[in-house]
């Protein structure tokens, strides 16, 4: 299938790198590769002594003058060819019975589980930066190729050469001054094949390079319709459009031209074969030469002319399973290039049972890239049980907080103690597990409703799930839906709003009683009236527990414990909020600004 | 699928010249058994060296015909396909930049860019093949059976019993392939959307430690899928050993029948006649084999010429033409108006009615699902449909064509797009001539103009699809200077600054009063702060209007904005109110 991406490019070293890779790879299923290639040998053979047994026959009946008994003379070479054709296509549906289940189970669905399987070790830094259009596309499709290639190399490279090997003996026992005409035509083919190959490169890629941009303005017209449509630009995207189509549709007709001026050219090349067969063996049965020992019989011709027919077809098959396999190297390199990703450290060592909540952040250094640092050396210490609340201008650095704390992200310096504990020296899972959390990003899988909030435990009754579907002022909505807590939420969510969605989040949050609990912009979504009620629900909530708030909105963040005011990568001002307001510093600022009214 | 063949029909011309040529071509291939079986017959066997001279000789002729025919057609064919998927790609794109919001989330984005691409590319590479094997499967079918009848119309007859065979298991086969297939698009799909969530939702599953639990659920689907695949291909792999073993049986048969008939001497048949049969069967039996090929690909033409197709048929409400038509001045008025989204059962506007001035700076206060969204998404004629009246200047806004409204309303969305390309080209995409100086004063009024100016490129700063490498707030601001650059009499600021913190909105909104005094300004927010800069307030509750007038009057006359106002400063919650 073609692939909307432009190419990637690649040296000859590291092509080279890659496909033994693969081969290697190709390690796992060597039982199965064997196998297949004893039925291919198998079904081979019967196919190449077929034409042999029908061209004796077909002499034979030539041959024949009205006398004796033509039936009984075939008779018994007609029955070893009906065995033989029976034979051929028994072991020809086995063996591809056997190879489709090689491949797809044990090496294409294998690879996939690898990808998959891969993911949980990979940091979140680098879920970050990944797209998951991408990642799919090559658990995909790039999986798919590689499949292909193998699947090519089993069935045409290997049997293919093994073919042509075969099919030369036979010919040149037949007769070899028109097993000579046959293998001198071979060179014409591959040099044809490979002039065109080589010239149509230059166009498939700038054909890929087409596609790839063809794609990205497709994509970012659709996604982004309504700002589109607000300007007017519809025109401006389909010019735009228009100038990478036309790019495709040009460089794609010469390039498919090239490619296929090869299959018309070695037919040519094959046919001229035919004819030269048919006129020098004529010429030998005519004048009744011999060679090799024997007189050039019709039967000979035929079985030469089949022969060379069967000739052509392994060589166009080897020079697409060639193609194949330089497509299949790019494919295999975005595939190796997630499964060779850095994986997580892992710690076996667990947090202590019984956490109470004490946070400290000491010397705590972070950033995503070294020119931006975000954080650059925080130091805090949270009581257990004390509510904090983080404020700070945009990009500031509060949500990267939040990612420390969940060990999503570490820091470069610095260590981050709960209970006293330093969380980089235990699993990341256990101190996970101390925490329950609210993001502004809500997400929600593909399942019903009940089964979203109940993801944030195991085990949960239903009146656990609807008890803090309550507590998070989400029930009434709920029993509004179509199928109240069994109402299946798609990917197109479209029956709930984002604010219902955020409320089904903190029910969630609800659910898992942790001693410690996050909420970054937890009702950003939420309006304000709703806000209100559960922000009540949210002191329930958080009641003996240490928490970590992260809100634009003020009002939630007035009652807190502690406020730390984050800003070029320190915290610059912490206390309560009558005392920050009192002290009249960049807390005030922000905060008259919200209230600075016209 | 027939119906996407529309887009042919330029090409007609062509396309008959590529039919044209693929019959010479193979009428070409065909003639070589026949000239072979001329020298079997009257050379070899009568010994003459004469004729066989000649007849090579036409096979080479007959063998360059084939050439040049093979290469025209390609050459044509090769451009009528390409232009085919250009014209396609080109409809669908344009169809889809006039389907209105519901339509698109019908598909949702991510399936129309896979119908606008993929899907079209792989119809393309479907076509190549039908357009050649329509045309040359049954030249060798036919003309194959014609040229065997010729040579013994007895033994062709065993050749073409065997024809109804073929197509009974071919239609058996695909029968049973047609649901596997589905079903294992079904695994795929699920497999995707599992791995989808995975990575977008990974921080929550982490949080929960569910990791091991979602990659079990993505590697069974990934099972299943494979198992299906299998499945399919195993019951479509039995099709070409099935149809190889009948075609050899059939030449086994012709040969024993043959051999029959000229021993009996019931008919004339020669030994040269049956060596001629047997290729043709070969001929033949490509032919077939080509149709069965082309069988597999044909649930998915169907499917994905149905997909196609879907998008290409939505019905689009026609427009006026109105570009000469004057300007707005910037007076808008809804009355009375109704307006459901397809599919839900309660109104998400109910009676709403209300009337600016040119040059009035409103605001519409209420949380999410209150309806200013959607207020948004009329004024801007994304959607036509509903009851009651929307007028601009006392013009129905059903006269008015979409693009005629968006001309003269300037509106900034919540989440608005940030396209690849650079600051610059992103800023002033809605006004291709203006200059620097122009896009530094819009960025400075959005509070931008510090951040570019650190920036190592400036302007050129390249932004990455989807704007990855900007934080939320640079987007948002990005879309305000944007706005700026356009004209227009209405402003619109949709939760414009919802990711921005209270200081840097508030200086943004000091310049923007300066920027845009004397145009309509129409602000949804969910900020009291906000709303109380405005000149009139509406408070919007369930879609409905719950109040309006000046902050000071809805302050004591309207229960909604109150608590609205009372959550934000936590006038109640604290002590430490601000009035």
């Amino acid at each position: 299938m073609r692939r909307f991406r432009s190419p990637d490019k690649m040296t000859g070293t590291e092509r080279k790198g890659i496909m033994k890779r693969l081969m290697k790879e190709t390690g796992r299923i060597k039982w199965g590769m064997v196998w297949v290639c004893v039925l291919s040998a198998v079904s081979m053979t019967a196919n190449l002594i077929a034409p042999k047994y029908l061209s004796d026959i077909l002499d034979t009946l030539n041959a024949y003058n009205g006398e004796g008994n033509l039936l009984s003379e075939i008779g018994n070479a007609l029955i070893l060819l009906t065995v033989v054709y029976a034979l051929y296509s028994v072991i020809m549906y086995f063996r591809m019975l056997l190879s489709n289940k090689v491949v797809s189970r044990h090496f294409t669905a294998r690879l996939r589980m690898d990808m998959s399987t891969k993911i949980k070790y990979l940091p979140v830094s680098y879920v970050d930066k990944t797209d998951a259009g991408q990642m799919l596309d090559r658990m995909t499709a790039d999986v798919s190729q590689m499949g292909n290639s193998i699947h090519a190399i089993i069935e045409t490279l290997l049997m293919g050469i093994l073919q042509l090997i075969a099919i030369t003996v036979i010919i040149f026992t037949i007769n070899w001054v028109l097993a000579l005409i046959v293998i001198a035509f071979v060179p014409m083919s591959v040099v044809l094949s490979y002039i065109f190959a080589k010239r149509s490169e230059p166009y498939y890629d700038k054909m890929f390079k087409a596609s790839g941009d063809i794609y990205q303005t497709v994509e970012e017209t659709y996604s982004g319709y309504q700002t589109i449509k607000s300007y007017n630009l519809e025109s401006l995207q389909e010019q735009k459009l228009k100038m990478h189509n036309d790019a495709m549709c040009s460089s794609q007709t010469r390039a498919t031209f090239m490619s296929s001026m090869v299959t018309p050219l070695v037919t040519f090349s094959n046919n001229l074969a035919y004819v030269l067969i048919c006129l020098i063996g004529a010429y030998f049965a005519i004048k009744g030469t011999s060679v090799g020992g024997n007189v050039v019989s019709v039967a000979d011709i035929v079985a030469v002319v089949i022969y060379a027919k069967m000739f052509s077809s392994p060589l166009e098959q080897i020079a697409n399973a060639i193609s194949s396999l330089q497509r299949v190297a790019s494919a295999s390199k975005r595939v190796y290039e997630v499964l060779d990703e850095p994986e997580m450290d892992v710690q076996t060592d667990v947090m202590p049972e019984n956490v109470k909540g004490v946070v400290d952040f000491e010397h705590v250094a972070f950033s995503y890239n070294p020119e931006n640092p975000l954080l650059k050396d925080v130091n805090v210490h949270v009581e257990a049980g004390s509510k904090v609340a983080i404020v700070g201008p945009t990009g500031a650095g509060k949500t990267t907080v939040v990612n420390l704390l969940m060990r999503f992200y570490d820091p470069q310096s610095g260590r981050i103690l709960i209970d006293g504990t330093d969380t980089k020296t235990v699993s990341r899972e256990s101190v996970r597990d101390c925490f329950s959390m609210v993001l502004q990003d809500t997400w929600l899988f593909g399942g019903s409703v009940y089964d979203n909030i109940a993801y944030g435990k195991e085990g949960v009754s239903r009146e656990d799930v609807e008890r803090a579907a309550i507590a998070a002022h989400a029930d009434a909505f709920i029993r509004m839906l179509p199928d109240g807590y069994d109402t299946v939420i798609n990917e197109s969510v479209t029956n709930i709003s984002g604010g219902q969605k955020q409320l089904l989040t903190i029910a969630r949050a609800f659910l898992s009683d942790k001693p410690l609990l996050i909420l970054d912009e937890a009702t950003s979504s939420v309006d304000t009236r709703t806000e209100v009620l559960i922000q009540k629900a949210m002191d329930d909530l958080m009641k003996n527990k240490t928490g970590f708030i992260i809100a634009h909105r003020l009002s939630t963040i007035v009652n807190a414990d502690v406020i730390l005011v984050i800003k070029d990568g320190d915290i610059v001002e912490s206390g309560t909020h009558k005392e920050l307001l009192a002290k009249n510093g960049f807390y005030a600022e922000i905060y008259n600004a919200q209230y600075k009214f016209a | 699928m027939f119906k996407l063949l529309r887009y042919l029909k330029p090409d007609a011309k062509n396309i008959i010249a590529v039919v044209m040529l693929a019959l010479v071509e193979s009428a070409a291939s065909l003639a070589l058994p026949y000239l072979m079986s001329f020298i079997v017959k009257n050379g070899i066997n009568a010994l003459d060296m004469r004729v066989t001279l000649y007849a090579a000789g036409a096979m080479v002729v007959m063998a360059a015909i084939g050439l040049a025919a093979g290469i025209i057609s390609y050459k044509i064919s090769s451009g009528v396909l390409s232009r085919y998927s250009r014209t396609l790609r080109e409809a669908v794109f344009k169809k889809v930049n006039t389907l209105n919001p519901d339509q698109l989330n019908h598909w949702g984005t991510g399936a129309l860019v896979t119908r606008s691409t993929n899907d079209i590319g792989l119809l393309e590479e479907c076509a190549s093949f039908l357009m050649r094997g329509v045309i040359s499967i049954p030249i060798l079918v036919f003309g194959g059976g014609v040229l065997a009848f010729l040579a013994d119309p007895w033994l062709a007859l065993i050749m073409f019993t065997f024809v109804p065979v073929v197509v009974a298991v071919l239609y058996l086969v695909v029968r049973r392939i047609m649901p596997l297939w589905e079903k294992s698009d079904e695994y795929i799909d699920k497999q995707n959307s599992i791995i989808r969530e995975r990575l977008t939702g990974i921080r929550v599953i982490r949080a929960f430690n569910r990791e091991d639990k979602e990659c079990e659920r993505a590697n069974e689907a990934t099972r299943i899928m494979a198992e299906n695949i299998i499945k399919a291909n195993v019951n479509m792999g039995i099709l070409t050993p099935l149809i190889l073993l009948g075609l050899n049986m059939v030449t086994v048969l012709i040969v024993l029948v043959g051999a029959e008939l000229m021993q009996s001497g019931k008919s004339a048949v020669t030994g040269a006649d049956i060596i001629a049969i047997v290729q043709y069967v070969g001929l033949v039996m490509n032919g077939i084999m080509m149709f069965a090929m082309m069988l597999a690909f044909l649930p998915k033409v169907v499917v994905n010429s149905r997909r196609i197709n879907e998008v290409l048929e939505t019905e689009v409400p026609a427009e006026p033409d109105d570009a000469d038509t004057a300007d707005f001045s910037g007076g808008l008025k809804f009355n009375h108006v109704n307006f459901a989204y397809e599919g839900a059962a309660e109104n998400a506007l109910s009676d709403i009615c209300f009337e600016i001035q040119p040059g009035e700076k409103v605001a519409f206060i209420g949380g999410t699902g209150s309806g200013k969204s959607t207020i948004v998404r009329l004024i801007m004629k994304f959607f036509t449909s509903g009851e009651g009246e929307i007028s601009f200047d006392g013009r129905s806004i059903n006269d008015i064509s979409g693009k005629k409204v968006r001309d003269n309303v300037t509106c900034v969305l919540q989440n608005a797009t940030i396209f690849s390309g650079t600051i610059r080209s992103n800023v002033r995409m809605a006004a291709a001539d203006a200059d620097d100086a122009a896009v530094y004063d819009a960025l400075t009024v959005a509070e931008l103009k510090g951040f570019v100016d650190n920036l190592e490129n400036g302007l050129d700063y390249e932004i990455q699809s989807g704007g990855t490498n900007l934080s939320g707030g640079q987007k948002q601001r990005i879309a305000i200077a944007r706005a700026l650059l356009k004209k227009g009499s209405i402003y619109l600021f949709d939760d414009s600054f919802s990711a921005l913190d209270f200081l840097t909105e508030s200086r943004i909104k000091e310049k923007l009063n300066k920027k845009l005094e004397g145009r309509t300004r129409i602000i949804m927010t969910q900020r009291a702060s906000t709303a109380a800069a405005c000149d009139r307030i509406f408070v919007l509750e369930n879609g409905r209007i719950a109040g309006s007038g000046r902050h000071d009057d809805l302050l004591e006359n309207c229960r909604q904005y109150r608590e609205i106002y009372e959550s934000q400063t936590g006038s109640r919650a604290s002590e430490g109110g601000v009035g």
